[in-house]
């Protein structure tokens, strides 16, 4: 008969497995690939650009002017 | 008098209120929040009042009803949009320099309701949400975005430190250990009060998977219905787009509305899950615009002098393919200006804000604008709690000039010491004061600091990302989240043996009857 740490042991060790398993799984079956895209991330994501580099110029006139 | 025309004094103010993950029904949140404003600014009245030994500052509010109603309703109805639903008139509170004692300030509350778009409860909802929430951590990540003027922005930036991703996976994975204690422990507790005796047990998990299904719809392509096999069923405008695409249209209708209405400044209060629709709609770009909008809202705009929609500037060339949302067959080449939105827009408050942890693992989905469309007076003011989970210190927004996107000033708030709850008890009221109600009212009244800034402090509540006292809370939301595993996985060390014992009586049970049934044959 096991006693009661003993059981909340074993919830708590699938509580840790059950996630880790279903993770593995959902990437292995490519549950949820459709809900992202394989586009890779512009060089900004991993360098940050300047702040003169990153302003682009829009389709919209420019109402304000330089500042 | 209508609700949005004012004496030749009165300055109008827009604010408009963004709800976060939940069941909020409509007006819900804007009730609530705009209580907790009103307690705040009545609270500064009477300091006003008994500082100048007048009574000067009085508030009057005003709730727009609307011209129908519901037969039988058991409510009356507010209205929403193009006007403000609430009116605040605030006199006697000095604003700026040039104030006197008779000024009046007109707060108009606006909201974004869009707790509809959520998926409806059912059966393979459930199933969804518990696959989703047990296996988030391993949820593919969404680095850029093909789409056509997806130049005209930029994902969020990571601050030199490539770990954050991974340890925000780690978190998730910590979230998909406690659905899985819950649903051992809570779950089987509430499933057999029901099922064997009859009793009816608040419905924790459906609430759960109801407000946290809201993080999950933003990442969603499809929204679906009910049914145990479900069939799509996006929103009429919205067939074959991403159920996110209808919490943005409700945001960015919000804005054209405010702009339109001529304030003389307005703000953008957003909570939780509604600070991402908040700066989503804030950013997105002007050729995705009319695609959010109906044909008279957009003419609206057109015809707003000076305009604020019209056609692109000679020699650019609109990009070819769909856009999502799609635009519209009545947008021709036309764009929305937004610096001529943007041009009384004085600030975005964020509070219990998941963004920082959005831009970790999906950036795409919170892209910063390229463009200029920002004054210089214009701030954002980001206020976290370490015991609220969902917030955070926001530091991957801040690598762009501030005209394209100002740079969020973050704040340590006290909004709780318990986990959880703190996540929406930003702008209760507190005592004393100043709380976080009584700083955002002193900023909306102008003439003031920004919350957290200079002058306008929330006292004993306000900390500093990464000081004493913000350490101390986060330990102290990493106890209670290690106190919270030991406690539901001891409760499901005492359920699980039952249900296993339960399980092995009506195993034998059924096989005895099995038994008995062949032999009778």
């Amino acid at each position: 008969m096991m006693v009661w740490w003993n059981w909340t042991l074993l919830v708590a060790g699938m509580a840790i497995a059950i996630p880790i398993v279903i993770g593995e799984l959902a990437v292995w079956f490519g549950l949820f690939k459709k809900d992202a895209d394989d586009i890779p991330p512009p060089v900004a994501r991993t360098a940050a650009l300047r702040a003169e580099e990153f302003e682009k110029a829009g389709p919209e006139p420019d109402f304000r002017g330089p500042q | 008098m209508t609700p949005n025309s004012a004496p030749a004094k009165a300055e109008r103010v827009g604010i408009v209120l963004v709800h976060g993950v939940g069941e909020q029904r409509r007006f819900e949140h804007l009730d609530g929040e705009t209580r907790s404003l009103i307690a705040a600014l009545r609270t500064e009245a009477k300091h006003w009042n008994a500082a100048s030994d007048t009574d000067n500052a009085q508030i009057t509010v005003e709730i727009a009803g609307a011209t129908d109603s519901t037969f039988l309703a058991g409510q009356d109805t507010w209205t929403r949009g193009p006007q403000a639903t609430v009116r605040i008139i605030a006199k006697g509170f000095a604003s700026g320099d040039d104030a006197t004692a008779s000024s009046e300030i007109h707060f108009h509350v606006h909201e974004v309701w869009w707790a509809d778009v959520n998926e409806p409860y059912s059966l393979s909802k459930q199933v969804r949400f518990w696959l989703w929430g047990l296996s988030i951590w391993r949820y593919p990540g969404k680095e850029a975005s093909s789409l056509p003027s997806a130049d005209l922005v930029m994902p969020p930036n990571l601050p030199g430190n490539s770990w954050l991703p991974v340890w925000t996976r780690l978190r998730l994975l910590g979230l998909g250990v406690v659905f899985a204690l819950l649903g051992f422990s809570i779950g089987t507790i509430s499933f057999l009060l029901k099922r064997l005796f009859d009793l009816d047990p608040p419905q924790l998990l459906q609430t759960i998977t109801n407000y946290v299904s809201g993080v999950k719809l933003y990442n969603q392509r499809r929204r679906f219905g009910l049914g145990l096999v479900p069939s799509d069923e996006e929103f009429l405008d919205t067939i074959g787009e991403p159920p996110r695409v209808s919490i943005r249209r409700r945001m960015i209708r919000a804005i054209a509305e405010v702009a339109c209405n001529d304030y003389d400044r307005w703000y953008v209060l957003a909570h939780s899950l509604g600070s991402v629709a908040a700066f989503n709609g804030l950013m997105e770009t002007s050729w995705a615009w009319p695609g959010y909008l109906d044909q008279p809202l957009w003419q609206k705009l057109v015809d707003h002098r000076p305009p604020m929609a019209g056609p692109p500037k000679s020699g650019w060339t609109p990009p070819t393919g769909n856009t999502v949302p799609q635009r519209p067959v009545w947008g021709g080449t036309d764009i929305a200006y937004r610096q001529r939105i943007f041009e009384c827009f004085r600030g975005l408050l964020t509070y219990g804000c998941p963004l920082e942890k959005f831009a970790a693992i999906w950036p795409a989905r919170v892209p910063i604008s390229r463009t200029r469309a920002f004054g210089p007076d214009t701030v954002w003011v980001n206020v976290f709690d370490p015991v609220d989970p969902i917030s955070g210190v926001l530091k991957q927004f801040s690598g762009q000039p501030p005209a394209c996107c100002p740079h969020p000033q973050n704040v340590g708030y006290a909004a709780s010491s318990v986990l959880l709850l703190s996540h929406i008890r930003y702008l209760t009221p507190k005592k004393p004061v100043p709380d976080l109600a009584t700083s955002v009212m002193r900023w909306l009244l102008g003439g003031i600091d920004v919350p957290g800034q200079g002058t306008n402090t929330f006292g004993r509540y306000q900390f500093k990302a990464g000081d004493r006292t913000a350490r101390l809370r986060s330990a102290l939301a990493w106890a209670t989240w290690i106190a919270a595993f030991l406690v539901l996985a001891g409760l499901g060390g005492f359920v699980l043996p039952l249900v296993l014992k339960a399980a092995a009586s009506a195993g034998a049970g059924f096989r005895h009857a099995l038994s008995n049934l062949f032999a009778a044959h």
